[in-house]
């Protein structure tokens, strides 16, 4: 019996109308040869099979995908239910009701400043700002649920409550991502890293704020012990050892931010079936498998590192090249001496 | 002394909702500077946290 495979990720292009400055996976051109439409259908066909019931759709901008609503009536089809990560900038009023058509769960548009001019110097190309919350807008009217998700940066870093009450006044949900990871064009923008003690003092205000005028839905992308014990039930989590990620051109990983990684590449499903690959790789048994008092670092001391496994594996593995490691801003903490004495263990190795 | 206590309490307060979190949320996505179906998983988290407060509160 095949272990259970809840959810996938899966990037229908690398095609992309912005050039974002931190983008993970160096979108901008179509890779050379992507999936099609009939192997998107294979492979989301075998996910189901394989048990899973939630997409989440992303590229590139996955609306530059000609048959993108067609992938998206395949996921409805199957009984999967989908989410969609998009700049927000090509949404018109006949996308959103195909999207409501579909039964798409959620759609996540990207705002990574308050400010036109920062969000269009962050991703590149002047005016996607007006279209991001143009796109949003319609996406509201259309009684469609959406997010508004931000990746912090020393640009946009004044900026972030600003998008919280952006989210608040469309009641939209709020996620902000608080590392640009060091992978793609993620490695060329170092200036851009917030220092730990700077994040610190914004998560703080955020945690305030959100205990006082809450969101629909908040995240700030920490794991939970960096969060407050009162706001712990609003974080949410990869779960690793139950889903995977396909690249655009068939790459199954556990996650499709493998761009700069080929040696976390599990398998293509052009060469064989996703629940061979899924089963029996031993990247995908080796995340299932590890136990977390095997990862290292602040990781191992943690009391809450069975629930979060660590964090982003990725971001782990691209900082310290083991997937293993600790999660890097929890380490960071720790290394300041700013994690929480409450989440380590009492006894510790 | 009076510090250790209150760090041993936060330490049984932190668990107690770890409990609570790994019951009942399954599955959040973090990928290009956004999440989706995390939002609507947390949305799922609370209604069930509430369900069962409010379960707990009856007993």
């Amino acid at each position: 019996m095949s272990p259970s495979l809840s959810y996938l990720f899966l990037n229908v292009t690398n095609s992309c109308n912005l050039r974002c400055s931190f983008c993970g996976v160096n979108a901008g051109v179509a890779l050379v040869k992507e999936l099609t439409l009939t192997e998107i259908e294979a492979v989301l066909s075998e996910a189901r099979s394989l048990g899973a019931t939630r997409v989440l759709l992303g590229g590139g901008e996955s609306f530059l995908r000609s048959d993108f609503l067609d992938v998206l009536r395949l996921c409805h089809d199957l009984g999967i239910s989908s989410t969609i990560e998009t700049n927000g900038t090509l949404i018109t009023c006949h996308i959103a009701e195909c999207l409501k058509e579909v039964g798409v769960s959620e759609i996540g548009v990207s705002l990574d400043g308050a400010k036109p001019e920062t969000h269009d110097r962050l991703r590149g190309v002047k005016g996607c700002f007006s279209q991001a919350i143009r796109g949003l807008k319609i996406l509201k009217e259309t009684g469609l649920s959406v997010g508004i998700q931000c990746l912090l940066c020393n640009s946009n870093y004044s900026e972030i409550s600003d998008i919280r009450d952006i989210a608040v006044k469309l009641k939209a949900s709020f996620r902000m991502l608080p590392r640009i990871l060091p992978i793609g064009r993620g490695k060329n923008v170092p200036a851009e890293m917030v220092s730990v003690q700077r994040l610190k003092r914004l998560l703080d205000k955020l945690f305030e704020e959100e205990r006082t005028s809450p969101s629909t839905s908040f995240d700030v992308g920490v794991g939970p012990a960096l969060m407050p014990i009162d706001l712990l039930n609003k974080m949410g989590m990869c779960n690793l050892a139950e889903s995977c990620g396909i690249t655009s051109d068939g790459w199954v990983s556990i996650c499709p931010l493998i761009t700069d990684f080929p040696e976390l590449r599990s398998g293509n499903i052009r060469k064989e079936a996703l629940a061979r690959i899924w089963t029996d790789s031993p990247l995908h048994r080796f995340i299932r498998e590890l136990p977390p008092k095997d990862l290292k670092g602040v990781c191992k001391l943690c009391v809450a590192n069975e629930t979060c496994r660590g964090g982003c594996r990725i971001h782990a593995y691209s900082v310290y090249g083991d997937l293993r490691s600790p999660d890097p801003l929890c380490q960071q903490f720790y290394e300041k001496g700013i994690f929480p004495e409450y989440a380590l263990r009492r006894s510790r190795p | 002394m009076e510090k250790e206590i209150e760090v041993e309490n936060m330490r049984a307060a932190f668990s107690q909702k770890l409990d609570i979190l790994k019951k009942t949320s399954k599955v959040a996505s973090c990928i290009d500077g956004g999440c989706s179906d995390g939002f609507r998983l947390r949305k799922e988290t609370m209604e069930l946290q509430a369900l069962i407060t409010e379960q707990l509160k009856r007993k």
